[in-house]
C-alpha cells in the first residue's frame, strides 16, 4: 500500500451570493499517492474546480469560502495554517496547472522571468537560476528553451504556454500537482501531447497528480482512479478499469453513455436529462434524484442523502440503488433530446461530458 | 460594489446624494426668508465680524452678513450650473443622436469637433472664452456648456451606435418607421439612464467650473455674487476673517459631493456593468 | 514600435491645427471690433492703427490666419498689450516655474493616488477599502482653490511653518505647499483610477498563477498585479495631465507662483489678448504632446504593443 501523500477529508466551501450561499463543495473526500493519478470528473458547476482551487487555499475571497473539513499533506492540515506560511506550500510541495493558457502567463514578463521567480522563491542548494530555468523548460518539452528565456506569453502557441506553466508548476519539484481542465483550452492534437506529457512527468517524478476534467477519454488515457463529481459532492471513486466496465452510480452511468454516444441517425445527442441543480437551493435526499431515471418510482431517493459506500475494492459510491437499471424503459435516463434547437441545459451537459 | 447597500431597492449612495441636492435646492428657494439679512446690506461698523449670534458665518470686509450671502450664492452658483450643464445636454445628446445613428460624414464630422474640444483642459477653454468675450454671464455659460458637450456628445453617440444594431430597432426600420420617429421613440429612451448619469456627474464640474472661474475673477462679477466669487473676494482677507472662504468652499463641496453621490449611486443601480 | 509612434504623432498634427484654429478663433468671440473693445477709448489712433497692422485686420481672414500661424511656427507669439513684450519671451521665463510646481505635485500623486489605490483595491470591501474611498469622495468634492486656501490658513498664517506666497528665493521650499496641495488634488483621481484598474487585474488568471507559484502576497501585489495595472494607468494618466494643467493655474494664482498658469489669469483678467492667446496654444499643445507622450509610454510599457 502506497502511503497518501494527500488526503482530503470532508473539504467544504462555499460562495457568497445574492441569493445566499452557494456550496459549491460540499464533502469532499479523496486521496492523492505519488506517481499516481486521481481523475475528478464531473459537469461545469459540479464544483470540481472549487475543490482543486480550495486545497492550496487559491479560492478567492471574496466571494468564496472554505467553511470546513481537511487538507492533510503528508499528515498536516493546510487549512489550520497561518495565510502568511501558505506561500512556502504553493508551488514547493503543491503545484498547480489551470484551464486558460493563454491568461495564465502574466502578459509583461518574459517567459525566462515567470520560471525563474519560481525557481528563486523556493530556492534549493544547487545550480545557478538560469541553468535550473532552461532544465525545467526542456523537462516540459519546451523546444529551444535558451531562446525562449527572453519572449513573451504572446509570442508563443498555446500548447506552448501550457509547457511553459508545467515548468513553472514544476520547476521546484513539488510532490503534489493539481491540473485544472489542462487541454480544454487546447487544440485535440496538441491535447494528447499535454496529457502524455503530464502522464509520463507524473510517474517518473513521482507526483501525486490531480487531473480535473470532463472529459472520460482524459480519464481513460491517464489516470489510475476516478472520482465523480455531482453538486458539490463525490457520487462515485472507483478505480478507472472497473469504473469503465461497471459504474455504479446512475450519474456516471449516464455519463459515460452521453461519452460512447454519437450522433445516432436522427442527428442528435442522447443526453442526461434536465440540468446541474441549483447550488443555492438544493433538492432534497440524493441530490442527483430529480434527475435520475433509477430514482423515478423510488420514494427512498428524496429522503435522506444516501451514504457512501463500499462497493469493492477501492470503489466507493453513494447511492440508494447502485448499479440497478431503471425501471421501464431500459435507460429512460438517457432521454431523446429532441432535434431542431436543443434545449440549453441539454448542450452544456453533452458538452460536460465530451463529446 | 460593497458600499452598494441599499433601502427598498434604492442605492444609499444615490440617496445621500439627492438628498444633498433638495437640502440645498431648498435653501436656494428658501433663501430670502432664511437669510438673517438682504445679502447686499453694507453696515461697515461691523466689518470683519467672526461668525456669532448675529451673523452665523460673521461679515465681510463691508460688514455684509455672509450666511445671507452664502444662501443668495446659492441661487446664482445653482442656476448658473443646472443652465450651463442644460444647454451641454441638449448639444451632446443632439449631436450624439445624429453622430451614432447615421454614421459616415455626419459621425465624422462630429466625433472630429468632439476630439477638438477634448484637447483643451476644460478651465483652459473656460479662461479663454471669458478673456475675449469679457467677463460676465454669458461668457461663463457659453464656456461651460461648450466645455460640458464632448463627453455627453461621445456618451450618446457610443450608446445609440450600440442600440441601432439590435433586433427591435433593425424590426422598427423593416416596417419603414422614419429617422425622426426611430430616433425618438426607440433610440433615446434607451440611452436615458447613461444620459442621467452623466448628468448628474456633470452638474457636480459644472458648479465646480464656475467655481473656479469666478474664483480666479473672470466669473460672475459683482454685484451678483456665487460662491466661487466670494472665495475670490475673501481670499484677501484670509489671515484676518477665514469665514469669508471657509463658508463659500463649503457650500461649493456640500452641493458638489451631492451631484457627485447622486451620479455614483445612480451609476451603481442603472448600470451594472460599471460596478467594480 | 517605431511605425506606433510615427503614426501616433502623424495624428497629431490635425489636432494642433486645429487647436490653433481654436486659439485664433478666440479674436473673433471679442465682441465688436476687438482692438477698440480691449484697448479701449483712451488709446491714440496711432496705437490703434499698430495693433490693427500687428494683427493684421485689414485683411481677409484665412490670410491673416495663415501669416498668424506662420509667425507661431517661427516661434512668434506676438507682444504683449500689457507690457509690449514678446510673449513667447515671457512663456519662456514662467515655463520652470510650471515646470517644477507640476513635477512635484506629478511626483506626490502618484506617490499618494497609486498608492492608495493599490493599498484600497487589495483589501476591497474591507474597512480601509471603505475608509479610502468615502475619503476621495469626501475630499474630491472640494475645490482645490478652498484645498489651497484651507493648506495657506493652516501652514502660513496658522502654524507659520511654510512660505505661503511667492517664489522667494526659488528654492524647492516654496514648492513643497503649492506641490502639495495640487499633488493631492491630482491623487484622488489616480487612486480611483488605480483602485479600479487593479481590480480588474487582480481577477486575472495570472494572478492566480503568481500566487500557485507560492510567491508572498507583497510580490504578487508589486511585481504582478501593479506591472500589469500600470500599462492601464499609464493611458488614463492622460486625464490626470488636464487635473494637472488646469489645477496649476488655480494653485499658481493662491500661491502666486509666476508661472504660466498665473500668467494666464493675469492676462485673462486684463483682456491682453496676445498673451491670453500665446498661454492658451503653449498649454493645449502641451496638453496634446503630453499625450501623445502618454500613449507612447504606454506602447513602450506593453510587450504585446512594443514587439507587435
Amino acid at each position: 500500500m502506497v502511503e497518501d501523500v494527500l488526503r482530503v477529508i470532508d473539504l467544504r466551501a462555499e460562495f457568497r451570493s445574492a441569493r445566499g450561499p452557494v456550496k459549491a463543495v460540499d464533502g469532499v473526500s479523496f486521496s492523492l499517492q505519488p506517481g499516481r493519478t486521481l481523475a475528478l470528473v464531473g459537469e461545469s458547476g459540479s464544483g470540481k474546480s472549487a475543490t482543486a482551487l480550495a486545497i492550496p487555499r487559491l479560492l478567492p475571497d471574496p466571494p468564496g469560502r472554505v467553511t470546513g473539513g481537511q487538507v492533510l499533506l503528508r499528515g498536516r492540515d493546510l487549512l489550520e495554517l497561518d495565510p502568511d506560511e501558505m506561500p512556502r506550500v504553493r508551488g514547493r510541495e503543491i503545484a498547480m496547472v489551470f484551464q486558460e493558457p493563454a491568461s495564465a502567463l502574466n502578459p509583461v514578463m518574459t517567459v525566462g522571468d515567470q520560471v525563474a521567480e519560481s525557481v528563486r522563491t523556493h530556492r534549493r542548494p544547487g545550480g545557478p537560476v538560469r541553468a535550473a530555468v532552461i532544465e525545467a523548460l526542456a523537462r516540459a518539452g519546451v523546444p529551444a528553451p535558451e531562446k525562449r528565456l527572453r519572449q513573451y506569453p504572446h509570442e508563443l502557441s498555446g500548447g506552448l504556454k501550457q509547457r511553459v506553466l508545467i515548468a513553472i508548476a514544476l520547476a521546484c519539484g513539488p510532490s503534489v500537482l493539481i491540473a485544472d481542465e489542462p487541454t480544454t483550452a487546447l487544440d485535440v492534437t496538441v491535447q494528447a501531447r499535454i496529457l502524455d506529457l503530464l502522464a509520463y512527468l507524473g510517474r517518473r517524478l513521482g507526483l501525486a497528480l490531480l487531473l480535473i476534467t470532463h472529459d472520460l477519454g482524459v480519464v481513460a488515457r491517464t489516470a489510475e482512479r476516478v472520482a465523480v463529481m455531482y453538486a458539490g459532492r463525490v457520487v462515485e471513486t472507483a478505480p478507472v478499469g472497473r469504473f469503465f466496465r461497471s459504474p455504479l452510480h446512475p450519474y456516471s452511468r449516464g455519463l459515460l453513455e452521453a461519452a460512447r454516444m454519437t450522433r445516432d441517425d436522427t442527428g442528435s445527442f442522447r443526453v442526461i436529462d434536465g440540468a446541474v441543480p441549483d447550488l443555492a437551493d438544493l433538492p432534497s435526499g440524493c441530490r442527483f434524484h430529480p434527475r435520475c431515471a433509477v430514482a423515478r418510482l423510488r420514494a427512498a431517493c428524496a429522503g435522506p442523502p444516501p451514504p457512501a459506500r463500499e462497493a469493492g475494492p477501492g470503489h466507493t459510491v453513494e447511492c440508494w440503488y447502485p448499479g440497478e437499471a431503471a425501471v421501464g424503459r431500459a435507460w429512460a435516463g438517457c432521454a431523446r433530446a429532441p432535434a431542431g434547437p436543443r434545449p440549453a441545459a441539454a448542450e452544456v451537459n453533452s458538452r460536460s461530458a465530451g463529446l | 460594489m460593497g458600499r452598494g447597500g441599499s433601502l427598498a431597492g434604492l442605492n444609499i449612495m444615490a440617496l445621500a446624494g439627492a438628498g444633498l441636492i433638495l437640502g440645498v435646492v431648498a435653501l436656494a428657494i428658501a433663501a430670502p426668508s432664511l437669510a438673517p439679512t438682504h445679502p447686499d446690506r453694507l453696515s461697515l461698523e461691523e466689518s470683519l465680524e467672526p461668525p456669532g449670534p448675529g451673523h452665523p458665518f460673521g461679515t465681510d470686509y463691508y460688514g455684509r452678513d455672509v450666511a445671507s450671502r452664502v444662501l443668495f450664492g446659492t441661487r446664482v452658483s445653482l442656476a448658473i450650473g443646472l443652465s450651463a450643464q442644460l444647454i451641454a445636454l441638449v448639444i451632446g445628446v443632439v449631436l450624439g443622436a445624429l453622430a451614432g445613428y447615421f454614421g459616415g460624414w455626419v459621425d465624422t464630422v462630429i466625433s472630429r469637433a468632439i476630439d477638438i474640444f477634448l484637447a483643451f483642459p476644460d478651465l483652459l477653454l473656460a479662461i479663454g472664452i471669458a478673456s475675449a468675450l469679457g467677463p460676465g454671464l454669458p461668457s461663463i455659460l457659453l464656456a461651460l456648456s461648450l466645455v460640458g458637450w464632448p463627453g455627453l456628445c461621445r456618451l450618446v453617440r457610443g450608446e445609440v451606435m450600440a442600440i441601432r444594431e439590435r433586433d427591435f430597432i433593425q424590426a422598427a426600420r423593416a416596417i419603414g418607421a422614419g429617422h425622426a420617429w426611430m430616433l425618438a421613440r426607440h433610440v433615446l429612451p434607451n440611452v436615458a439612464a447613461p444620459v442621467l448619469i452623466a448628468s448628474s456627474l456633470g452638474m457636480g464640474s459644472r458648479i465646480l467650473q464656475e467655481a473656479s472661474l469666478s474664483f480666479l475673477g473672470l466669473g460672475v462679477q459683482p454685484p451678483l455674487a456665487s460662491w466661487g466669487s466670494m472665495v475670490h473676494y475673501g481670499l484677501r482677507w484670509l489671515s484676518r476673517a477665514p469665514w469669508l472662504v471657509i463658508f463659500p468652499g463649503l457650500a461649493i463641496a456640500v452641493a458638489v459631493l451631492g451631484f457627485h453621490l447622486l451620479g455614483d449611486g445612480l451609476r451603481d443601480m442603472l448600470d451594472p456593468r460599471l460596478r467594480d | 514600435m517605431l511605425s506606433f509612434v510615427a503614426r501616433r504623432l502623424v495624428e497629431a498634427v490635425p489636432v494642433l491645427l486645429a487647436v490653433s484654429i481654436v486659439t485664433f478663433g478666440l479674436l473673433y468671440l471679442v465682441p465688436g471690433d476687438p482692438v477698440k473693445t480691449l484697448v479701449g477709448e483712451r488709446a491714440s489712433p496711432e496705437t490703434i492703427a499698430n495693433i490693427r497692422r500687428e494683427l493684421g485686420l485689414d485683411l481677409p481672414v484665412h490670410e491673416r490666419y495663415l501669416g498668424w500661424l506662420g509667425k507661431v511656427l517661427k516661434g512668434d507669439l506676438g507682444r504683449s498689450w500689457l507690457t509690449g513684450r514678446p510673449v513667447a519671451e515671457s512663456l519662456a521665463a514662467r515655463f520652470p516655474v510650471t515646470a517644477r510646481l507640476a513635477l512635484t505635485a506629478f511626483a506626490v500623486s502618484v506617490l499618494v493616488g497609486l498608492g492608495l489605490g493599490v493599498y484600497s483595491a487589495t483589501r476591497q470591501n474591507t474597512v480601509a477599502d471603505h475608509l479610502v474611498r468615502t475619503a476621495l469622495l469626501l475630499v474630491g468634492a472640494v475645490p482645490i482653490f478652498v484645498m489651497a486656501t484651507a493648506a495657506m490658513y493652516l501652514f502660513g498664517v496658522k502654524l507659520r511653518v511654510l512660505p505661503v506666497s511667492g517664489l522667494g528665493d526659488g528654492s524647492f521650499v516654496y514648492f513643497v505647499l503649492p506641490g502639495t496641495v495640487l499633488g493631492l488634488y491630482l491623487s484622488i483621481y489616480q487612486a480611483r483610477m488605480t483602485r479600479s484598474v487593479m481590480l480588474e487585474v487582480i481577477r486575472q488568471d495570472y494572478i492566480r498563477t503568481a500566487r500557485a507559484k507560492g510567491l508572498p502576497e507583497r510580490v504578487v501585489t508589486w511585481r504582478h498585479a501593479f506591472r500589469n495595472a500600470l500599462v492601464t494607468v499609464i493611458t488614463l494618466l492622460g486625464g490626470s495631465l488636464s487635473h494637472l494643467l488646469v489645477g496649476s493655474v488655480l494653485t499658481e494664482t493662491i500661491f502666486n507662483l509666476p508661472g504660466i498658469g498665473r500668467f494666464t489669469v493675469d492676462a485673462a483678467y486684463a483682456r491682453d489678448l496676445p498673451a491670453v492667446m500665446g498661454c492658451f496654444l503653449f498649454q493645449a499643445v502641451v496638453f496634446v504632446v503630453a499625450n501623445v507622450l502618454v500613449d507612447i509610454g504606454y506602447a513602450a510599457a506593453d510587450p504585446r504593443v512594443r514587439l507587435g
